[in-house]
C-alpha cells in the first residue's frame, strides 16, 4: 500500500466517522425536540415528594391550577408574619 | 409540635418558621441553604452560573434545578410570559449585577435591553435546550416555590414566611402591606412590588420586576401587588403579572378567581375578588 492509498483511507474513515457524529447529533437534536415544546414543564421528579405533588396540583400550560386560598377577615392588630415585598 | 416562631437568614431574606419541630427546623433550613446554593446569581458555583456559562446547546440539570426550570416555563405559560425565567441579562443590564446590599448609585447608563425569550426553551426530563447567549433567572420564582416545599417539610399546622411570601397550614394572622391584617387559614400569600429593591441606575430609578416584553424594569400604576392563591407559587406568580398588567391587573386576577390588593402611594385598591371575600376596599 502507498502512503497515498493510506492517506486516502485515513481520510475517508474520518469522513465516515463525521458523517456518523454529524446523523447522530441531528437524531438527538430531533428527538428533543419531539420530546418537548415551548413552556412544556419538566416531568423530572423532585427529590421531595411534597413538593412534587403540589407541583402536580398546579401544574401545566394554560390549564395552570392557581388554587384557592382559604382566606378570612381579621380584626387583629397583631400579625404572626408578614407579606410584603423582600 | 413548637408554635415557636423562629427565623434565619436565606436567600437575602429572614426565613420565619412556625410550627416545626426541632428536626423539621433543621430540614427547612438544608432546603433554604440547597436551594440558595443552586439558584444564586452571586454565586459563581451555583448551578444557576454553571448553566448560564455553559456554552453547550443542550446541558444537563440537577433534578431540583429541572424542577424549578420547569415552575417557571410553566409560570410564563399560565401568565403569557409575563413571568419569564430568561430576564438574567434584563436585571443584569438595569444594574442588578451583585447582592442588593452592595448596590450603588451608578451614572453608567443601562446596558443593552433584552426581551423574554421563555418560548425558546425546551427542556425534557433533565436535558435543557436553549439558544445561545439566554441568561436563566429563576428568583421569580424560586423563593416561593422553596416556600411551599418548606411548608410541606412540616407535618403539622405552622407556616413558613420568606420575606413576604408566606405559606400556611391551620391558620396565622398575616400583616399586609401598608396596613391592616387577613387570617389566612391554608394556601399562599404573596406581594411583589417595587418599593424595596430599587436602586439609581443610568440617573434614575431602577427595580427588578422586568418587563419581558421590553425587557428593561416595569413601568406600572402600582407600587405594590399582594395575592392570595391556593399556594404561596400561585400567588407569587399572580401577584408578579398583576404588578406588569397595571390597569389591567385587577380583572386578570379576577378572571382567575383571586383575590388581589394593589397600593400605589397612600391608596389602597381591591379587586372584586378581594371586596367579596375580605370587605369592601376601594374597588379598582
Amino acid at each position: 500500500m502507498t502512503r497515498i492509498e493510506a492517506a486516502r483511507r485515513r481520510a475517508s474513515g474520518a469522513k465516515q466517522i463525521a458523517v456518523a457524529a454529524a446523523a447522530a447529533g441531528f437524531l438527538a437534536t430531533l428527538l428533543l425536540a419531539r420530546a418537548s415544546h415551548p413552556g412544556q414543564a419538566a416531568t423530572s421528579p423532585s427529590s421531595r415528594a411534597g413538593s412534587q405533588s403540589r407541583m402536580q396540583s398546579s401544574s401545566s400550560d394554560d390549564t395552570f391550577d392557581y388554587g384557592s386560598a382559604s382566606v378570612a377577615p381579621s380584626s387583629s392588630s397583631s400579625s404572626q408574619a408578614q407579606t410584603g415585598v423582600s | 409540635m413548637s408554635p415557636e416562631l423562629r427565623a434565619f437568614p436565606a436567600m437575602g431574606v429572614e426565613v420565619a418558621v412556625c410550627g416545626a419541630s426541632d428536626d423539621e427546623l433543621i430540614s427547612v433550613r438544608r432546603l433554604f441553604d440547597e436551594w440558595e446554593r443552586v439558584f444564586s446569581r452571586f454565586r459563581p458555583e451555583s448551578e444557576l452560573n454553571r448553566v448560564n456559562r455553559d456554552a453547550s446547546r443542550v446541558v444537563v440539570l440537577s433534578r431540583l434545578f429541572a424542577h424549578a426550570v420547569g415552575a417557571g416555563l410553566r409560570a410564563a405559560a399560565a401568565t403569557g410570559g409575563l413571568v419569564d425565567p430568561t430576564l438574567g441579562a434584563a436585571v443584569e443590564a438595569a444594574g442588578y449585577d451583585r447582592d442588593f446590599a452592595l448596590l450603588d448609585d451608578d451614572e453608567r447608563p443601562l446596558g443593552p435591553a433584552s426581551r423574554g425569550r421563555w418560548g425558546s426553551l425546551r427542556l425534557s426530563g433533565r436535558l435543557l435546550s436553549r439558544p445561545p447567549g439566554t441568561v436563566l433567572d429563576l428568583n421569580g420564582v424560586v423563593k416561593s416555590l422553596a416556600v411551599d416545599s418548606a411548608l410541606e417539610l412540616i407535618s403539622g399546622d405552622g407556616f413558613v414566611a420568606a420575606g413576604g411570601d408566606v405559606a400556611v397550614r391551620g391558620g396565622a394572622v398575616i400583616g399586609l402591606p401598608g396596613e391592616g391584617t387577613l387570617r389566612l387559614l391554608a394556601g399562599g400569600i404573596a406581594t411583589s412590588g417595587t418599593t424595596k429593591r430599587r436602586w439609581r441606575r443610568g440617573g434614575s430609578f431602577q427595580h427588578h420586576l422586568i418587563d419581558p416584553r421590553t425587557g428593561r424594569p416595569a413601568e406600572s400604576r402600582w407600587d405594590e401587588v399582594t395575592v392570595a392563591a391556593g399556594s404561596c407559587f400561585g400567588a407569587d406568580i399572580a401577584a408578579k403579572a398583576a404588578f406588569l398588567l397595571s390597569d389591567e391587573g385587577p380583572a386578570w386576577l379576577d378572571e382567575r378567581g383571586l383575590p388581589g390588593r394593589f397600593r400605589t402611594g397612600a391608596e389602597l385598591v381591591a379587586n372584586r375578588g378581594w371586596n367579596e371575600t375580605l370587605g369592601e376596599l376601594v374597588a379598582a
